[in-house]
C-alpha cells in the first residue's frame, strides 16, 4: 500500500513537472531595466545586488510549486542544492535568502515597490506588474 | 576576561536598539556514528576534543548542534552569535562566531568580533554538514587546530568581465587550547594575518589563499619536551643541530606559514573539488606539511550524489640534525623521509528532505609511519545532516 503511494506520487511529481505552467519573473512596471537571465540569477543567488540601471535589487521568491520551476530553469539548482547554497552563506554570515511569499502576495508587494522582483506562474500574472522575461 | 568582554560588545548592543531589531534564528545539526574496521583508531578532527572511531560504533566524536542568532539592527548593521555544542567537547557548548558585521557597500563587507580562523576552502562551514558534499572534509588535509580567532575580517566582490572575484582580508589572535596529535592539551596562542582570493567563473571557483602567524607560541608536553631535548642533543654532539631550529626551540617563537591553493569545477553532473595546502615552518622535524586532496561526484540524480575522494600527505623535513654517529643519523632520517601517506574514500549524498541530508563514506589511508597510527585507519561512517 505504501509502495503504491509513493508510485503515484512519484508519477504525479513526474507529470506535474511537464503540467507546470511557465515561470513569469515580474517587476515594477516603472522598472524600464533590460533584465537578463544572467541578472536574474545573480539577483535571486545574492550575487547582485541592483538592477542593470543601478537601483537596489529586492528578490523575493514563493513558497509554491512554481519556486522549483524557477530554480531548475533560472538557478540551474535543485531544492536541496539551493538550501545547500543558502546554508554556506547564512552560517558565515554572508548573506541571507530571499524572503518567502504566497503568489498573491508576491503580486501585491510588487506592484507598489519599485525596487522588487519576483516571479509567478505565468498564468496568474496581473496587470499591474511588468513581466521581464518567461522561462 | 577578553573573551567577556567581546562577548557583552556583541551580545549587548542589541537591546540598545531593540525597538526595529530583526531577530531571526536558524540552527543545523549532523549526527554521525562510526567505527574503524581495523586495530587502529581514527580521530576525524584534531580541533575538537580527542574524540575517536575504534572498533565499536561510536556517535560522540563528530556529531554537532549549532543555533545561529542574528540581529539585524539596520540594514548594515548586524550582530551574530553561533553556539555549538559537540560531542567531542561532551556537548560543552562553544561560541565559534559572535561578531558584528557591517555593510559599507554592497561590495564591501566588515566582521568583527570572534570569527572562524578561514584557513581552507570549507573553514567556515566545516560543521555545516549540510553544505557539504562529504561527512567532513578529508582529514588529512583539515589539520590546523585552530577554529577561531579573535579579530576583524573584510570580504570585497567585484567582477572583471564574466569572473566574479571575493577576496577576503583577516587579522586576529587565535587564543585557545586544543588537543593535540599526541592526545596532550596543545596551547594555541598565534596572531595571524591573512589573505585569500576567489575568482570563480561560471563553472569554475579557484581559491588562493595565504596567512602568516605572524608570532605563535605552541605548548604542549611532547612539543616542550622535543625542544628540552634538541638543546640537550646539542649539548652532547655540539654543532649537531641547526642554530635556527636551536634559537627557535630556546625562543618559543613557533612562526609559521600557510599557503593554499583549491578548486571546485561543476560540470552540472559531475563535480571536481581539491585542495592543496602546505603549512610551513622555518625550522623543524616535519617543517614542510603538505596536504592535498581530490574529489569527484556525480549527482546521479537530483536526490542521490555519491563520490570518490583521493589523499595525499608529503611531509618533509626543514632543519638537519647530523650527530657524526652514522646510526643515530640513519634512524633520525628514517623518521622525518618516511612520512608519505596516501588514502582513498568512497562515499555517498543521499538528500531525503529538502533540508536532510543521509551520508555514508568508507575511508582507508596507509603510512610508511608506524607511530602514527591513528591517523591511517580504515574509518566507516554514517551521517544525517539538518537544518532548521
Amino acid at each position: 500500500m505504501k509502495n503504491l503511494y509513493f508510485a503515484v506520487l512519484l508519477i504525479a511529481t513526474l507529470f506535474s513537472g511537464y503540467a507546470t505552467a511557465e515561470v513569469a519573473v515580474i517587476v515594477h512596471p516603472s522598472n524600464a531595466d533590460a533584465i537578463s537571465k544572467a541578472d536574474i540569477s545573480a539577483i535571486f543567488l545574492g550575487k547582485k545586488k541592483s538592477f542593470p540601471g543601478g537601483s537596489s535589487a529586492v528578490p523575493i521568491v514563493l513558497n509554491d510549486a512554481s519556486a522549483d520551476e524557477f530554480n531548475s530553469k533560472l538557478l540551474g539548482k535543485s531544492a536541496s542544492q539551493l538550501k545547500s547554497y543558502w546554508s554556506k552563506l547564512v552560517f558565515t554570515g554572508k548573506a541571507n535568502p530571499p524572503k518567502s511569499v504566497s503568489s498573491d502576495e508576491a503580486l501585491s508587494l510588487i506592484k507598489s515597490n519599485p525596487n522588487m522582483i519576483g516571479f509567478v506562474d505565468s498564468a496568474n500574472v496581473s496587470a499591474d506588474v511588468k513581466v521581464v522575461g518567461t522561462y | 576576561m577578553k573573551k567577556t568582554l567581546l562577548m557583552a560588545a556583541v551580545l549587548g548592543i542589541t537591546p540598545l536598539a531593540s525597538q526595529a531589531v530583526d531577530y531571526s534564528v536558524k540552527g543545523y545539526a549532523s549526527f554521525v556514528a562510526g567505527m574503524t574496521t581495523d586495530k587502529n583508531e581514527f580521530r576525524p578532527n584534531i580541533k575538537y576534543g580527542d574524540g575517536a572511531y575504534d572498533e565499536s560504533f561510536d556517535f560522540s566524536p563528530e556529531s554537532r548542534i549549532g543555533l545561529q542568532l542574528t540581529a539585524q539592527i539596520t540594514d548594515k548593521l548586524s550582530a551574530t552569535a553561533q553556539v555549538v555544542s559537540r560531542g567531542a567537547l561532551d556537548w560543552e557548548p562553544e561560541l565559534p562566531w559572535a561578531y558584528l558585521a557591517y555593510e559599507i557597500n554592497d561590495n564591501l563587507q566588515v566582521k568583527a568580533g570572534r570569527l572562524k580562523a578561514p584557513y581552507y576552502m570549507f573553514s567556515d562551514y566545516q560543521d555545516v554538514g549540510y553544505a557539504l558534499p562529504w561527512i567532513s572534509p578529508p582529514r588529512n588535509a583539515y589539520i590546523v587546530p585552530a577554529d577561531y580567532l579573535e579579530g576583524i575580517n573584510f570580504i570585497g566582490n567585484f567582477s572583471t568581465g564574466a569572473i566574479d572575484h571575493t577576496i577576503e582580508i583577516y587579522g586576529g589572535t587565535i587564543d585557545d587550547t586544543r588537543n593535540s596529535n599526541t592526545k596532550e592539551e596543545l596551547d594555541v596562542n598565534v596572531d595571524v594575518v591573512g589573505v585569500s582570493w576567489s575568482p570563480s567563473y561560471d563553472w569554475l571557483t579557484m581559491r588562493f589563499t595565504y596567512n602568516e602567524a605572524v608570532t605563535a607560541e605552541l605548548h604542549s608536553p611532547a612539543l616542550d619536551a622535543f625542544n628540552a631535548g634538541l638543546a640537550g642533543f646539542e649539548a652532547a654532539f655540539p654543532g649537531s643541530v641547526d642554530p635556527k631550529m636551536l634559537r627557535r626551540a630556546a625562543s618559543d617563537d613557533q612562526k609559521s606559514s600557510f599557503s593554499g591553493i583549491g578548486l571546485k569545477a561543476d560540470f552540472e553532473k559531475l563535480f571536481i573539488i581539491a585542495e592543496l595546502n602546505q603549512l610551513e615552518w622555518p625550522v623543524g622535524i616535519f617543517a614542510h606539511q603538505k596536504r592535498f586532496y581530490a574529489t569527484a561526484g556525480y549527482r546521479v540524480s537530483d536526490k542521490f550524489t555519491p563520490y570518490v575522494t583521493f589523499m595525499k600527505n608529503d611531509d618533509t623535513p626543514g632543519g638537519i640534525i647530523s650527530t657524526g654517529d652514522p646510526a643515530l643519523d640513519g634512524g633520525l632520517t628514517a623518521l622525518s623521509a618516511a612520512s608519505d601517506t596516501t588514502g582513498w574514500a568512497a562515499g555517498g549524498r543521499y538528500d531525503l528532505m529538502p533540508n536532510v541530508a543521509l551520508k555514508a563514506e568508507y575511508q582507508s589511508q596507509s603510512s610508511d609511519l608506524t607511530y602514527n597510527a591513528e591517523d591511517v585507519a580504515d574509518t566507516f561512517r554514517v551521517a544525517v545532516d539538518i537544518l532548521f
